[in-house]
């Protein structure tokens, strides 16, 4: 199992933070489904699986598919996978460190906090904060950057 | 604000808590989706959250791209992904609109009231008229911002006896219309998108449809993604279509402005090999063995493949694939029409669509994308006509050469601003600020042009006043009015209406309102059968012209029956031939300079420069270049180049990118505050005399 040093905690800690920047700084209220403060903690899995490849999970909700993954400077980094543009699940490229979109070839950065590298999508791909505990190596997902593609109160 | 307070600020728009739904377009390109709007009070939205914003009366206001229109299906473009975000607010950054008319003391522009603005205008223009004569005065607008506004222009043109007149259409669909007009003998698109998704072939010649039509190309990817259609592409820049086409189809990386020789050659393959629809030549078109001879004799692939930069066994194989579809559909950009001689390129791309049969049947076609939308009365304007029918009118730059000859005076512009946006800008410039006595804007912001202006009208703009314009696939768009306009700004077409009551015309500007004009505008019109309440009940599907009767449900596509607007009925080839650049690329400035676009900024960036979150994805201008030349160069990504062509030099971040060719630089036109118009070259085409952005010779260098 590898051992997770101080370095890697702060980049998984820090993560999440910069998209939530983004949002539009005026006072309309926004649906999200988050409002409430409900950022469920969910189990993502263990460092031990993540560093064997990707690991699918749903977040903050079952309806919403996201993914941990490794990179390749040991940083872990979770984002939800469904694109900001119309809602297709992206699919990440290990060599290129980003996630592309299928249906309308939206690129996000997976090392620059989901940001849009290419099309239309106008929104970062929603980043997903972890949290990790030492001891026993297990991840959990605490919180999103920004509400996954049409994601509303109800 | 209390409950109470906000649903008084919502009377205009909106009483109680169910929100107002309406029907609308995008405000932007020739795609025109379509947008589902809701106005009412605390409104939620679903993210992303940009849907939404809150109008200065207290409502709020949401535009969600509409899955039931036929144009996007729900689609958008990162610009529509903004609209919400271009109303006016009256704190957030759109809240610079301009609000009052103002008139110039000494240096300054100052606040006036409406009557005192008109005053001076109709002032100075009566004393132009009676000592200088209608030639003294001139008229330069937008044509994508309304047909009846552009209407009220052309009707106080003909008024006043007028016939300086001309649309920015100029700019950007002249030689597209000119092209059609000599091929087909009418300048309208006649395709309709849905021919995307029964073409087998789709062939993309000079345009980057993902980086400026983005819904039209999400809808070609699908095509071609899903194995229904092959992809060819044609363009001096390695775009991401190009890319594309590698994978689905082929990229024709084409020299800049050869297009003419390329597709000469692929006619030349089309006939050589028997691959043309025999029966469409000899029943349908004029003109055939002038063409078959000069492309047999001149342009065998071998012939034309240096100039062209294009191999023999690439033309053939792409021919092969166009003679081999049940229907190749055929559409091209600007890379063919900011060209100095780009009516030619259009018109040999339409003699290769008419050796194949592609013309009005489902996925056979071909059709200029454009860029904006044109409005509905406006065929866009070819050179040499004021209204598509009798009056012969001059030229923006017919007017520049008079203004600094002195023989026109005055200057009426609207939503254009020419300080910016003409070519060889440094020479515009100094036309306008030093040779003009009297210039009038109207426009939505201040800008460049708004800066140097003696009266300046603020106008409602795409949700503050209903107006029609066309799409590319000729539907009619519907804009409906749904949020305040700020302060006093008043709907286009009252500016000129107003103009011409005080110079004595009061009985032909009778209109109270838009759909007053609208209604006069329609009569004679191939949407005479349109009305406001039945573009309303059509929501945001609206109709494809022609729609000549009340009953008429549309047009979906053109020449169906394979008879052409021309006195034989019959669509003509051209043999037209390969014609050199304006300026040659050699030693001291050895570059070719392209200009181009980018979807999310719009034009000269007039919304653009507004939303924080739309500069933040494109912080800054870049100039692409090729790694061979930037090695040579000493040019890296990141780091300041100066690029210089004859006319002016600019200094902009590079990137070194395999997407241009060597001896190839790219760069954005219309970035604020990056003035390429100052390098590029007045250099025209000479039949619908539309600029040539994208070829002026230029060189660079590492700056730091």
């Amino acid at each position: 199992m590898t051992k997770l040093t101080r370095r890697e905690m702060l980049a998984i800690t820090a993560a999440g933070t910069a998209g939530a920047a983004l949002t539009k700084g005026n006072d309309v209220p926004v649906a999200s489904g988050l409002s409430g403060g409900t950022q469920p903690r969910i189990r993502v899995g263990t460092l031990a699986e993540v560093s064997r490849g990707p690991l699918q999970f749903s977040y903050p909700s079952s309806s919403y598919p996201a993914q941990a993954t490794r990179l390749p400077d040991g940083k872990v980094i979770a984002y939800s996978l469904i694109c900001t543009h119309i809602g297709c699940p992206v699919e990440y490229t290990a060599a290129r460190e980003t996630f592309v979109c299928p249906c309308h070839q939206s690129i996000f950065s997976a090392v620059r906090d989901g940001a849009v590298l290419q099309g239309a999508a106008p929104r970062p791909l929603p980043k997903i904060r972890l949290d990790i505990d030492t001891k026993t190596g297990t991840i959990y997902a605490v919180g999103i950057s920004a509400p996954p593609y049409g994601a509303s109160e109800g | 604000m209390k409950r109470r307070e906000l649903l008084s600020a919502l009377g205009a728009v909106g009483r109680g808590d169910a929100p107002r739904e309406y029907a609308t377009s995008c405000r932007f390109c020739n795609v025109g989706c379509g947008f589902r709007v809701r106005v009412g009070a605390n409104l939620r939205t679903l993210t992303p959250d940009l849907a939404i914003t809150r109008l200065p009366n207290g409502a709020d206001v949401e535009l969600v791209p509409d899955p039931e229109c036929p144009v996007n299906q729900g689609d958008y473009s990162v610009r529509g992904a903004f609209l919400a975000q271009t109303l006016y607010t009256t704190q957030g950054p759109t809240a610079g609109r301009l609000q009052y008319p103002m008139v110039r003391s000494g240096k300054r522009l100052e606040r006036a009231s409406w009557d005192d603005a008109f005053d001076l205008v109709a002032t100075r223009l009566r004393g132009y008229l009676s000592h200088q004569g209608p030639q003294s005065i001139g008229f330069y607008h937008a044509d994508w911002f309304g047909g009846e506004n552009a209407h009220a222009y052309i009707k106080l043109a003909k008024v006043l006896g007028v016939t300086n007149y001309d649309t920015n259409g100029r700019l950007c669909a002249a030689s597209g219309a000119a092209g059609l007009m000599r091929s087909l003998g009418g300048p309208a698109h006649p395709w309709s998108f849905e021919d995307i998704e029964h073409a087998d072939v789709i062939v993309l010649a000079g345009t980057n449809a993902f980086g400026t039509l983005s819904v039209i190309h999400d809808r070609i990817f699908s095509q071609v993604q899903s194995g229904s259609a092959k992809l060819i592409a044609i363009d001096a820049r390695r775009s991401l279509p190009a890319k594309n086409a590698e994978q689905y189809g082929m990229f024709l990386q084409v020299r800049p402005g050869t297009d003419v020789a390329l597709y000469n050659a692929l006619g030349h393959v089309l006939i050589a090999e028997g691959l043309l629809k025999r029966n469409f030549v000899e029943e349908h078109t004029e003109g055939y063995a002038a063409y078959r001879d000069l492309v047999m004799a001149r342009h065998a692939p071998e012939q034309v493949a240096e100039l062209t930069g294009v191999s023999a066994a690439q033309i053939r194989e792409a021919a092969r694939h166009i003679g081999q579809a049940k229907a190749a559909l055929f559409l091209s950009g600007k890379g063919l029409e900011h060209q100095a001689h780009g009516t030619d390129m259009i018109c040999a791309l339409i003699n290769v669509a008419l050796l194949v049969g592609s013309m009005g049947r489902p996925g056979a076609s071909y059709s200029p994308l454009g860029g904006h939308q044109g409005s509905i009365i406006n065929p866009p304007l070819f050179a040499g006509q004021l209204d598509h029918v009798t009056i012969p009118n001059r030229t923006i730059f017919e007017m520049l050469d008079q203004i600094e000859r002195g023989t026109q005076k005055a200057l009426l512009c609207a939503a254009v601003d020419p300080f910016v946006t003409l070519p060889d800008g440094q020479r515009a410039r100094r036309i306008l600020e030093h040779s003009l006595e009297f210039l009038v804007v109207t426009d939505i912001y201040p800008n460049e042009t708004t800066r140097i202006a003696d009266v300046v009208f603020p106008a409602a703009s795409w949700g503050e006043t209903p107006f029609t314009s066309t799409n590319s696939e000729r539907r009619v768009r519907f804009y409906e009015a749904f949020a305040p306009a700020p302060g006093e700004a008043r709907p286009d077409w009252a500016i000129p209406a107003e103009i011409g009551k005080r110079l004595g015309h009061a009985a032909e500007f009778p209109w109270k309102s838009t759909e007053d004009v609208f209604e006069e505008m329609k009569r004679g019109q191939p949407f005479a059968g349109l009305s406001y309440a039945r573009l309303r009940a059509s929501g945001s599907t609206n109709y494809q012209l022609p729609v000549p009767t009340a009953t008429s449900s549309g047009t979906p596509r053109l020449y169906t029956d394979g008879q052409f607007p021309t006195p034989d009925k019959r669509a003509r080839f051209w043999a037209v031939e390969y014609q050199p650049q304006p300026e040659e690329s050699l030693s001291e400035y050895p570059f070719v300079l392209i200009t181009g676009r980018k979807n999310d900024l719009w034009q000269s960036g007039y919304t653009f420069k507004q939303i924080p979150e739309l500069v933040a994805r494109l912080p800054r201008n870049e100039l692409a270049i090729h790694p061979r030349d930037a090695a040579r160069l000493g040019i890296v990504t990141g780091k300041v180049v100066r690029v210089r062509t004859r006319r002016g030099a600019l200094e902009v971040a590079a990137r070194v990118t395999e997407d241009v060719q060597p001896g190839t630089l790219f760069t954005l036109w219309g970035y604020p505050g990056s003035w390429i118009n100052a390098l590029t070259i007045n250099a025209r085409d000479p039949i619908s005399q539309e600029p040539s952005y994208k070829s002026c010779a230029a060189a660079v260098e590492a700056v730091r």
